[in-house]
C-alpha cells in the first residue's frame, strides 16, 4: 500500500519543526532528576537529624535495612529500568511487586524483631504519625523523579507502572527512615513504615494514568 | 480486497501471518536505533517502514482514511518525541503498535464512536495487484463487511490479539507486549477468536472461496 507523499512530507515536517532530545541528553536529563529525586530525600534525611541507632543492635540494623535495598533495588529494576523491551515489564511483575512488596518488607521485619525481641518491646498500637509523614514526605521526590522521567512513556499498563514506581519511592524512603527511626515493633513498622509504601503506590497509581500514560497532544 | 483475502485465508486455516512487511523488522530497529543515537535523517527511513503497516492496521481498525492518517501523524511524532528513550536492542515494532493501538482506543473513547461498525466501503480496497470485476467486488465487499461484523463481537481481546497476529503479522511475542499480557494468553486468545470466526463463517468460506 502506498501512502500519499503529502502525508509523509507532514510528519517528517511536524518532527524537524519540534525537535527532540536524542538518547544521550535524555540520560543526561534522567540523571539529574534522579539526583534531584534523591536530594529532597537525604535533605529531609539530613533535616530530621540523620542516623539514630538507638538500642538496635548492629546485626538487626545491618539485616532490616539490607531487606529494605533488596526491595528498593528490585522495585527500581522491575518498574523504572524497562528491560529490554519498550514497553517494560509484563503486568504481571509489576502487580506482583505492587501487591507483594508491604508483605514482603512487613514479613521481613518481623522476622528480624522475632530474632531481637529486645528491639520490640510489647506495648500498645499505636499510629506512627511521624515515620508515616516522614516516609511519605521522603517517597515523594523519587516518585515525582521517576514519574517525570517515565512522562508519557508507557502505552500499555501505565498504572500498574504508576504503582510500582510508587513501591520502588516508598522503599527508598523507607531505607531512610529506618536509619532514622530507633523503633522495630511489629505496629510501628506496619503504620509508620509499610503503610506509606502503600498510599505511594496509590499514588503512582493516579500518576500512572495522568503522566506516565501516552496520551493524544492536541 | 486485502482484508478479504487475508481473512479468508486465516479463516481457511493458513496459520502463518499475512501483513505486509513481515521482514522490516530489522530495518525499522536499526533505523530507530540510528535515530535515537541522534541521526535526524533517519526519521525518514523509520517512517518509510513503519508508516504502511501503522496506517493499514489504523485503516482496519477505524475505516476512516482521514482518521487513520492523523492517528498515523501522532504515533509517529510520538515516537519523534520519545527517540530519546529507546532502549537499545528493543523491537521497534511492538512499541510502535502498543503505541498506535492507546491512541487509537484514546480517540475512539473522546469521539464516543464506535469505529468497528463496518461502511459500505472497504477503504484498503485497491491495493490488491489484480483488478476484479464488478460482481467479485460487490461479493468481497459484502463477505469483508460480514467478516468485521463478526470480528466486531467478538470480545475485545480476543479481537485485539486476532487482528494483531493475524491481521497485522506480528509475533505472537510482539502481540503479547503490544497487549501487555502474556504469550500463551495472547496464544489463547487468537485461538479462541479464530475458532470462533471459522465456526461463524465457515458455510460463506465454502460458496464464496473463489474470492481468495
Amino acid at each position: 500500500m502506498t501512502l500519499p507523499a503529502e502525508l509523509r512530507a507532514r510528519v517528517l515536517q511536524a518532527a524537524q519543526s519540534h525537535p527532540s532530545p536524542p538518547r544521550a541528553d535524555v540520560r543526561r536529563r534522567t540523571a539529574i532528576l534522579s539526583l534531584g529525586g534523591a536530594v529532597v530525600a537525604v535533605g529531609l534525611f539530613l533535616w530530621a537529624g540523620g542516623m539514630r541507632v538507638g538500642q538496635r543492635p548492629a546485626p538487626f540494623l545491618v539485616g532490616v535495612l539490607l531487606g529494605w535495598l533488596v526491595l528498593a533495588v528490585a522495585a527500581t529494576w522491575m518498574a523504572f529500568a524497562r528491560g529490554a523491551s519498550m514497553l517494560g515489564r509484563p503486568r504481571k511483575w509489576l502487580v506482583a511487586l505492587t501487591v507483594g512488596a508491604p508483605f514482603a518488607i512487613m514479613a521481613w521485619s518481623i522476622v528480624w524483631s522475632l530474632l531481637y525481641p529486645e528491639t520490640a518491646p510489647p506495648g500498645p498500637f499505636s499510629f506512627a504519625k511521624t515515620c508515616f509523614e516522614l516516609t511519605l514526605a521522603m517517597g515523594a521526590g523519587p516518585l515525582v523523579a521517576f514519574a517525570l522521567a517515565r512522562r508519557q512513556s508507557d502505552p500499555v499498563h501505565p498504572r500498574a507502572t504508576g504503582a510500582a514506581l510508587g513501591v520502588a519511592a516508598g522503599a527508598w524512603a523507607g531505607i531512610m527512615v529506618d536509619l532514622w527511626c530507633p523503633h522495630a515493633r511489629p505496629s510501628h513498622v506496619l503504620t509508620g513504615h509499610v503503610l506509606p509504601i502503600a498510599i505511594l503506590s496509590l499514588l503512582g497509581l493516579w500518576i500512572g494514568h495522568r503522566i506516565i500514560a501516552v496520551r493524544p497532544r492536541s | 480486497m486485502v482484508t478479504v483475502i487475508t481473512l479468508v485465508a486465516v479463516a481457511r486455516g493458513r496459520s502463518e501471518p499475512v501483513a505486509e512487511g513481515g521482514s522490516s523488522r530489522s530495518s525499522a530497529d536499526e533505523a530507530m536505533e540510528r535515530y535515537a543515537a541522534g541521526d535526524d535523517g533517519a526519521f525518514a527511513d523509520l517512517y518509510d517502514v513503519l508508516a504502511p503497516r501503522l496506517h493499514g492496521y489504523l485503516l482496519r481498525q477505524t475505516r476512516d482514511g482521514a482518521k487513520a492518517d492523523d492517528l498515523l501523524q501522532q504515533t509517529l511524532l510520538h515516537i519523534h518525541r520519545a527517540r530519546g528513550t529507546f532502549i537499545p536492542g528493543a523491537e521497534v515494532m511492538p512499541w510502535a503498535f502498543a503505541i498506535a493501538r492507546r491512541l487509537l482506543i484514546d480517540g475512539t473513547r473522546r469521539d464516543k464512536r464506535d469505529l468497528l461498525v463496518p461502511s459500505g466501503d472497504d477503504p484498503t480496497q485497491g491495493t490488491a495487484a489484480s483488478q476484479p470485476s464488478a460482481d467479485q467486488l460487490v461479493e468481497a465487499q459484502e463477505l469483508s463487511a460480514r467478516i468485521q461484523r463478526e470480528l466486531a463481537r467478538l470480545p475485545e481481546r480476543q479481537r485485539a490479539a486476532f487482528e494483531l497476529i493475524k491481521q497485522e503479522g506480528l509475533s505472537l511475542a510482539e502481540a503479547a507486549q503490544v497487549l501487555g499480557t502474556t504469550v500463551s494468553a495472547v496464544k489463547l486468545r487468537a485461538h479462541r477468536a479464530y475458532e470462533a470466526l471459522r465456526a461463524v463463517l465457515g458455510d460463506v468460506l465454502g460458496e464464496e472461496g473463489r474470492i481468495a
